[in-house]
């Protein structure tokens, strides 16, 4: 689904990704981890054209996503919930659903999609005409994801969903999010400080170190090479 | 930069060098400078001098106005204004009292210099498009002020002024562009060094970043006024000096137009340049001029003719925003960096290569995030 | 007293015309940050043509309407070829172009229809109204023109509220980017609202050219005191561009009536000052927190 390709990304003389290489199946989990300032977020960020890449290559079932704007890319079937989350304050959290689903609405599953994020997080459907301002760490959390995935996307990227939320809330999230991956076959790459609760729903886990990867592996064989998870992962 | 250890000069193409001291290097180059125009004066015809009179008091106004905006950071579109204070506060004491001409002259600088400090404090709170409205307003309401006054101001009519007398022998055309000149060259080592000491940097800290800056110790508020009192006091000299060259003030003289061609000139000539401010005065003298010799050439009606210099003013600033947003003096110097390797700016003067600040408007990141931010 | 009811009304149908301003510089600014100082420029251009279908005994109607489409048309065209190329430069870049269009583009009306004032006819009559005794100096044209500016400022309500596009167009100015990730074409929605906002100078522009005779330079001062109405209101708020597009209006109103026409840019400056001074971003502005 997802092939990443020796990406490149520079921040005027500072690399943030080197030669960074990736593929994700259709329906995977794909962790990727690291410490602050790795290049996470920039690998997501170039993925969904907010960044320029210098050299490389990106392509989403064979299309070639690096050049195309960010809109676009996202009309193909990409989401991305950034880190911050995204929620527009200003909205209410049926209009921010609605937002999310808005490219696709000459189709008739439109409305499915904006029905189905309330299926998924019922807390939001008592507050749908609230203004998002309203709403919680974790329900703001729901409605970014909500909103993501309103536009039935084939590629759902992730950063950092647990930030400021509790663990059992992140727990809960997770659950939902990995039962969307087995049963839409929705490919999911997942980025997190927080290594474990990710490498727990994760099927590969790929660890950069100054925008370099330097481990990439099954999620299941790094949990527990302990000497691998402690250099890098700090547990 | 030349690693010699007995020499403090700066290496420019080739042959020349320049001294390191400030002070000296910019005296240096107004000699230089004004030997040139000196030649000049004597070799072209009156009403060249004339014309390079109308540089010398433009070239003044418009560098007021990029220490204001381009070193500054503070848009005013009411510079025209400040003009017009210290050519009426010129104009009126030429009028009723008979003194060597500096006192006027100086009269006006200080008026202006005054007034601008005035406008400064109300305008220490207020950003951007906030100032911009309110100087725009200022210029407009400043229009109207002599007709209200009119037994002070004399009204629609305006004041008379007396040419200068110039000693004798000298034709009077070229002892006015001396004159300016002179002044202008004045203005221009003194700017320079303003902008070169603590103070210019000082605006420049602000200008980037005010909230550090007063965490570093500077005094925001205070800067600013300083800013604008120095940049009115210009202004206020360019205003005397245009008193003499015009030898009316009146209040048609300096309506909205005359915010916006110095603003014009500022921007063809590059933001934030003392050079710039030539540029633009040569832009403001000429474009017209030449405009005017292309409708006769095509024997343009009058009605296209009167707008066919403006239209050409408009398309000039929007040329030069969107090909070369540093002006003139900025493309010179880049030109200069890429065929003989010149240092990206010399720190003499403001960065010309910084194109108009960003500080005019609120800047997204100024403002809470309304969606969620980045903070953990 | 008649005077103050005069000078009321006056007050409050210039007011609407300058919130009409307003609300044009406030939709391009929401959504870019942009000062657009040829908003009033692009009036006059809509306005003389509007006029010049009227020269050819077309209906004001028509005209009218064509001004309006006009309006739209020029603001979408503006945005395309003079704003689109300068997005990621400096934000000041924007707005001194804005400057340079509004030189040429009313050097060009000069040039096309001439410099000379001339007057705009408009569909009602603009005689004042006999109550008992008085001359009320209040016409069925100003009628018209309050009339006009509010459904203006409803349909841009309904627009905004309750239309999709409304919807991407608030999201595009409020947050850009997380727009872009949900497939909002940030730049066709840029184009709309300058589209939008041209249509609200052009309004602008047909309902002051009976008031205040047509030439190329008309909108000049109705640019300047609808850019006071809307940093009084606050650059940001729509509902702050009527706010202050009334009070500016009625000050200036009372000021050139009780203290003289050529005190009313004194006025409009001292208003402004006054205001700001209390409320530096405007009427209506939140107050915002710096992150350092």
């Amino acid at each position: 689904m997802l092939e990443v390709e020796h990406l490149s990304v520079s921040y005027g003389v500072a690399r943030a990704l080197d030669d960074v290489s990736l593929s994700a199946e259709e329906g995977s989990i794909t962790a990727v981890l690291g410490a602050n300032g790795a290049g996470k977020t920039t690998l997501l960020r170039a993925i969904t054209g907010l960044v320029g890449a210098k050299s490389g290559s990106v392509r989403l079932k064979g299309k070639e996503l690096l050049g195309l704007r960010t809109e676009e890319i996202v009309r193909l079937g990409v989401a991305h919930v950034p880190e911050g989350r995204g929620v527009i304050t200003e909205l209410t959290v049926d209009e921010n659903l609605k937002l999310g689903a808005l490219w696709r609405r000459r189709e008739p599953a439109y409305r499915h999609g904006i029905e189905r994020a309330y299926e998924l997080f019922p807390a939001l459907e008592s507050r749908r005409r609230r203004p998002a301002a309203t709403l919680s760490g974790g329900e703001r959390q729901m409605l970014a994801i909500g909103r993501a995935l309103a536009a039935s996307p084939r590629l759902l990227l992730l950063d950092e969903p647990s930030l400021g939320l509790a663990p059992l809330v992140t727990r809960e999230l997770l659950r939902v999010v990995r039962g969307l991956a087995h049963s839409d076959g929705l490919t999911l790459l997942l980025v997190e400080q927080n290594a474990s609760s990710a490498l727990s729903i994760a099927d590969t886990a790929i660890v950069l170190n100054l925008g370099q990867v330097v481990v990439n592996e099954d999620a299941a064989a790094l949990s527990s090479d302990e000497k691998l998870r402690h250099s890098y992962l700090g547990f | 930069m030349s690693v010699h250890a007995s020499s403090r000069t700066t290496r420019l193409p080739g042959l020349i060098r320049l001294p390191d001291q400030p002070l000296v290097r910019h005296l240096l180059l107004a000699i230089v400078a004004g030997g040139l125009l000196l030649w000049l004066t004597f070799s072209v015809s009156a009403f060249d001098n004339t014309e390079l009179a109308e540089i010398g008091w433009y070239a003044i106004a418009i560098a007021g106005l990029s220490v204001l905006t381009g070193v500054s950071g503070q848009i005013s579109l009411g510079h025209g204004a400040f003009v017009a204070v210290g050519a009426y506060a010129a104009g009126l004491m030429m009028e009723h009292f008979d003194l060597p001409l500096i006192v006027p002259i100086a009269v006006g600088v200080a008026v202006a210099a005054v007034l601008g400090a005035l406008v400064g404090l109300p305008a220490t709170r207020l950003r951007g498009p906030y100032l911009a409205a309110v100087t725009l307003a200022l210029a407009l309401a400043v229009q109207d002020i002599p007709e209200k006054f009119s037994s002070l101001f004399n009204g629609d009519e305006g004041i008379i002024v007396n040419p200068a007398t110039p000693p004798h022998s000298v034709p009077p055309e070229r002892w006015l562009a001396w004159i300016t000149l002179f002044s202008a060259l004045v203005t221009m080592v003194v700017l320079a060094n303003f902008l070169r000491s603590r103070f210019g940097r000082a605006l420049r800290a602000v200008r980037d970043d005010e909230i550090a800056a007063a965490a570093s110790g500077l005094h925001p508020a205070r800067l600013r006024v300083l800013a604008f009192a120095v940049s009115a006091a210009t202004a206020g000299l360019a205003g005397g000096l245009f008193a003499l060259w015009s030898g009316i003030v009146s209040p048609d003289s300096f309506s909205l137009f005359l915010s916006i061609q110095l603003l014009a000139g500022m921007v063809i000539g590059g933001s934030g340049t003392l050079g710039g401010a030539w540029w633009g005065a040569l832009a403001l003298v000429y474009v017209p001029e030449w405009s005017m010799s292309l409708s006769g050439h095509f024997n343009f009606s009058s009605g296209i003719s009167a707008n066919l210099q403006n239209a050409v003013f408009g398309v000039l600033i929007i040329a030069i925003m969107m090909v070369a947003p540093s002006g003139i003096q900025g493309w010179l110097r880049s030109l200069g960096s890429k065929l003989w390797g010149w240092p990206g700016h010399r720190r003499a003067v403001a960065t010309g290569s910084t194109p108009l600040p960003a500080a005019i408007s609120s800047p997204h990141s100024s403002t809470t995030s309304t969606t969620e931010g980045n903070i953990p | 007293m008649s005077l103050f009811v005069d000078l009321t009304l006056n007050g409050i149908t210039y007011g609407v015309i300058y919130a009409a301003v307003a609300l044009g510089l406030v939709l391009i600014w929401r959504a870019t940050r942009i000062l657009n100082f040829a908003q009033g420029a692009l009036a006059t251009l809509t306005t003389y043509i509007a006029v010049s279908l009227l020269d050819r005994s077309i209906n004001y109607w028509f005209a009218f309407a064509a001004a309006l489409a006009a309006g739209l048309v020029v603001g979408a065209l503006t945005e395309r070829v003079f704003i689109r190329p300068l997005y990621g430069k400096p934000e000041l870049n924007p707005v001194v172009v804005s400057i340079g269009l509004l030189i040429l583009v009313e050097s060009v009306v000069g040039a096309i229809w001439g410099s000379a004032d001339r007057g705009f006819t408009p569909a009602f009559s603009q005689y004042g109204v006999d109550i008992f005794n008085d001359h009320l100096d209040f016409s069925r044209f100003d009628i018209f023109v309050l009339g006009s500016v509010l459904v203006l400022m409803l349909a841009m309500l309904v627009l905004f509220r309750w239309t999709s596009l409304g919807l991407k167009m608030r999201a595009g100015a409020f947050a850009p980017e997380v727009a872009r990730l949900l497939g909002v074409r940030v730049g066709r929605i840029l184009t709309v609202g300058w589209a939008l906002a041209t249509l609200a100078g052009a309004l602008a522009g047909v309902l002051v050219a009976p008031l205040v005779l047509l030439s190329p330079n008309m909108m000049d001062p109705i640019l300047v005191y609808g850019l006071v109405a809307a940093v009084l209101g606050g650059l940001d708020s729509p509902v702050g561009a009527l706010v202050g597009g009334v009070v500016t209006g009625l000050g200036i109103s009372y000021v050139g009536g009780y203290l003289g026409s050529s005190m009313e840019t004194v006025g409009a400056a001292v208003l402004l000052i006054a205001v700001l001074s209390v409320r530096p971003e405007g009427i209506f502005s939140r107050p915002r927190a710096r992150r350092v």
